[in-house]
């Protein structure tokens, strides 16, 4: 009985925000494209797939798919890699985009404000492949900039940077911040945005200094998003950007050791065999991993504060 | 004044969505080749519909047959392809649907066609277009009786060796492009630097040899790169070094099972950490190490994406390894706009292999409707010399000039006969020539086909299903190792020591055993 009345209570708020709803329809479209309609195709990570019978008469090969990822030699590089990335870039992403934000946010003057928002966010639109080469205008051993310019002023023997691995992890989360910090402050300057003036004023007539409204003002207000990024981002832990991994070092070989994950790896062993049974296999751990992750996180939340959690 | 404020929002909402479709819909139709095909297709139908029944093809009804190979779109497909049409439509009342794919995306989309199961006739495959594994997973259907019955005109003009090659488990599934049938292998020369020089490439066998020439380059000719190498393959250091060539997978063009070619009874296979092999792997390393370090190898080795063509162009390449057959220097001349004469020392006798032969073929889908027409269009594409030219030179005047009986001259960006299909399709023998190509170019081509060594394993292929999981990790390994070669990493000996501990580990040695057990099989079975 509750439930019906719950359901159609939906309806009926559906109905009387139809604005909001409309507005919503395309996201879910594209999500359901997207991300439930190819749920169906989960079966084909069981299935040894050749042309002759199709995908559905293609034989059951039960985990068989899965073996070659379990099996590989690289798993534990492999995952630790992408692991340790995916929490890395979470925390410089987060202290970085929330910095960004307060520090916008505290600018004046408004015009300024835009632009310097605006210039932090352009990274985020260029493909990674633009992204490697600017990389590479750097890094390139003859006439990159840091080799012939830079280490040169200081007397300094130039380094082969595409094939010494110590420097890519730095340089791999310098990339990534550089790259998404700024698209990800404007979720939370949207956040600061919505913080009612009148504590700010309030707290000026108390004489709290501009750090001290920060943390007591802004940052509190803007908890709830903070959590709610985590956890969302917390699904794809187990993924990694594959053009940060795989354009970006230029693929070099001597470099895999730092720079492998699972879907470079994936990419690489597949590449010759076009094995789509495999390749699915291997998209399934990835989300089930994320589905773990998040329920995991949420719970983990809930437990200290049950009115932050997601769900 | 509510109802105002209802309004607004709303209105903004289905600006909103109908932005948002529109963006949905422009960038659908960035993506894909649906663009391209479809106005080809719809051109076909055009055609179809103006030239109407003629004689000779009654009994058969109208089908199109479509074509899929690689090449790059061209400004005068449509036209192309009507032509193609209506000649094929006299003929045997077919029409035909051209789908050119950019080779950079061939593979891919290829394959992705295949796995939807698109319906599909003529489709361009090759041995490094992964033939064979697309044959075992049943993409392609079985040519025997196909060719006997429709396409007598291919088995008369092609060297029988051939049809040997493109077999998986004794049956036929590619008719191979009639060609050069192998390739021998060369260092290539620009000719004004030998002459310049005086250096002698008679006596320039290997690697090793070219070390007081490159010294004395480095100094004569400092805008040259005297030994460029890309991160892919290891040149020719087997080929030059010993009698053994590559069989089984080679993931980045880097064999990992080798046999000795001249022993034809008694195959034996060694794979890359048998001590024999990696010792000439070690020599040439270190080699290509010590000029890396002296500044002949180009310092980005280990990462460049150049092509070493562009450099060509550029005049900043004296000498490369390179694949060799009559006609070879000519051929580079012309790539190069014709800037310099190339002159080459061949090094390794031409040897017909499984994959050579098989570099270049069609086949025919197993979604074909009307697989009997599809071989009627390919055997007429190896045998008529109107209809393969039409498709490789476009159209008489408006495309290229005649020369003379079988000889043409292109016309300058005239919107067809750039892309260069005379390799890719049907029979390049009777392909008319071009300018700079000797009058002979072909019957030394057919001596040649005639003269070149069998391989004792051609028409063996590798079977690598079994062994799946070993390769997946095997090709991994290669990849980050592959850089060692090409001397921009230090200390190539213990990188080669430590990939050959990794293959171990990746099962390289079960991969070997199961490749010995099928060639003995095959052995067997002859």
């Amino acid at each position: 009985m509750s439930r019906t009345t719950g359901f159609s209570s939906f309806i009926h708020a559906m109905w009387k925000y139809k604005a909001l709803t409309l507005m919503m329809l395309p996201a879910v479209l594209v999500l359901l494209a997207h991300s439930y309609l190819p749920m169906f195709g989960i079966f084909i990570a069981f299935k040894n797939v050749n042309y002759l019978d199709g995908i559905w008469g293609s034989p059951w090969v039960g985990f068989d798919n899965f073996q070659f990822l379990f099996s590989s030699g690289d798993m534990w590089r492999i995952v630790r890699n992408t692991l340790l990335y995916s929490l890395t870039f979470m925390i410089m992403n987060l202290v970085l985009s929330v910095s960004i934000a307060v520090a916008i946010n505290e600018i004046r003057r408004r015009l300024l404000a835009k632009v310097y928002q605006s210039f932090i966010i352009l990274p985020h639109f260029l493909s990674m492949v633009v992204v490697s080469y600017l990389v590479y205008a750097f890094l390139q051993p003859d006439h990159g900039f840091i080799n012939a310019t830079v280490l040169k002023a200081f007397g300094q023997d130039p380094v082969f940077w595409y094939s010494e691995k110590e420097y890519w992890p730095y340089i791999l989360v310098f990339v990534n911040a550089w790259k998404h910090a700024g698209f990800g402050a404007v979720i939370y300057i949207a956040a600061i945005a919505g913080i009612d003036p009148e504590y700010y004023e309030a707290a000026l007539i108390d004489g709290a200094s501009k750090w001290k409204q920060i943390t007591h003002i802004t940052l509190p207000f803007i908890r709830p998003v903070i959590i709610i990024m985590t956890i969302l981002s917390m699904g794809s832990i187990f993924s990694s950007d594959f053009g940060l991994f795989f354009q970006v070092p230029m693929n070099s070989g001597a470099l895999y050791p730092v720079t492998d994950t699972v879907d470079t790896y994936v990419y690489r062993a597949l590449m010759q065999l076009n094995d789509i049974g495999m390749s699915s296999a291997t998209a399934l751990v990835q989300s089930v991993v994320g589905f773990i992750m998040v329920i995991a996180t949420n719970s983990m939340v809930r437990r200290i504060d049950r009115e932050q959690a997601l769900f | 004044m509510t109802k105002l404020k209802g309004r607004r929002p709303l209105f903004t909402a289905i600006l909103l969505v109908l932005a948002l479709s529109l963006q949905a819909c422009s960038g659908g139709n960035n993506g894909g080749s649906a663009e391209p095909s479809a106005s080809s297709s719809a051109a076909a139908t055009n055609s179809t519909s103006s030239a109407e029944p003629a004689g000779g093809a009654e009994a058969l009804k109208p089908y199109e047959v479509s074509i899929i190979y690689f090449g790059a779109p061209q400004r005068d497909d449509a036209l192309v392809e009507a032509k193609l049409s209506e000649y094929f439509k006299e003929k045997f009342n077919a029409t035909v649907d051209l789908q050119p794919i950019a080779s950079s995306e061939y593979k891919q989309k290829t394959e992705l066609m295949l796995n939807a199961g698109e319906p599909m006739d003529l489709v361009f495959t090759a041995s490094w277009l992964n033939f064979f594994g697309n044959v075992a997973k049943g993409a392609f259907l079985d040519l025997d009786d196909l060719l006997a019955k429709y396409g007598q005109g291919i088995s008369e003009n092609l060297n029988p060796i051939y049809l040997e090659a493109p077999r998986y488990k004794g049956k036929l599934y590619g008719i191979p492009t009639n060609k050069e049938i192998t390739q021998g292998k060369a260092y290539t020369y620009r000719k004004d630097i030998i002459d310049k020089y005086n250096i002698p490439i008679e006596d320039i066998k290997t690697m090793s040899d070219f070390e007081p020439w490159f010294k004395l380059l480095k100094e004569k000719e400092p805008g040259l790169i005297l030994d460029f190498i890309k991160e892919s393959g290891e040149g020719m250091m087997y080929e030059t070094r010993s009698n053994f060539r590559a069989i089984g997978p080679t993931p980045n063009k880097i064999p990992l099972f080798l046999y000795d070619y001249t022993n034809t009874d008694n195959i034996q296979i060694k794979s890359v950490v048998d001590p024999e092999i990696s010792s000439i792997a070690q020599a040439e390393y270190e080699l290509n190490r010590s000029y890396y370090e002296k500044g002949y190898i180009n310092s980005d080795a280990a990462t460049t994406t150049t092509e070493i063509g562009d450099l060509r162009k550029q005049g900043k390449i004296w000498m490369q390894q390179a694949v060799w057959k009559p006609g070879a220097d000519i051929e580079l001349k012309i790539a190069s706009d014709n800037k310099y004469d190339f002159v080459s020392k061949v090094i390794e006798e031409p040897i017909v292999t499984t994959d050579l032969a098989a570099g270049s073929m069609f086949s025919i889908s197993r979604t074909s409707k009307d697989p009997e027409r599809a071989m009627m269009v390919l055997n007429a594409l190896h045998t008529d010399p109107y209809a393969v030219n039409l498709f490789v030179n476009g159209i008489e005047g408006t495309h290229y000039k005649k020369i003379s009986e079988n000889r043409i001259e292109p016309i300058a960006d005239s919107g067809y006969g750039s892309s260069a299909l005379f390799w890719v399709v049907g029979n390049q023998l009777i392909n008319y020539l071009k300018p700079g190509q000797p009058d002979d170019l072909y019957t030394s081509w057919k001596q040649f086909n005639d003269e070149a060594k069998r391989s004792p394993l051609l028409g063996f292929v590798f079977d690598e299903s079994p062994v799946k999981n070993e390769i997946t990790q095997l090709t991994s390994v290669i990849g980050e190792y592959r850089a060692a070669s090409t001397g921009a990493i230090p200390d190539p000996a213990k990188m080669l020591a430590e990939r050959n501990e990794k293959l171990k580990k990746a099962g390289i040695e079960k991969v070997k055993t199961e490749l010995q057990t099928q060639i003995d099989a095959w052995k067997a079975a002859q």
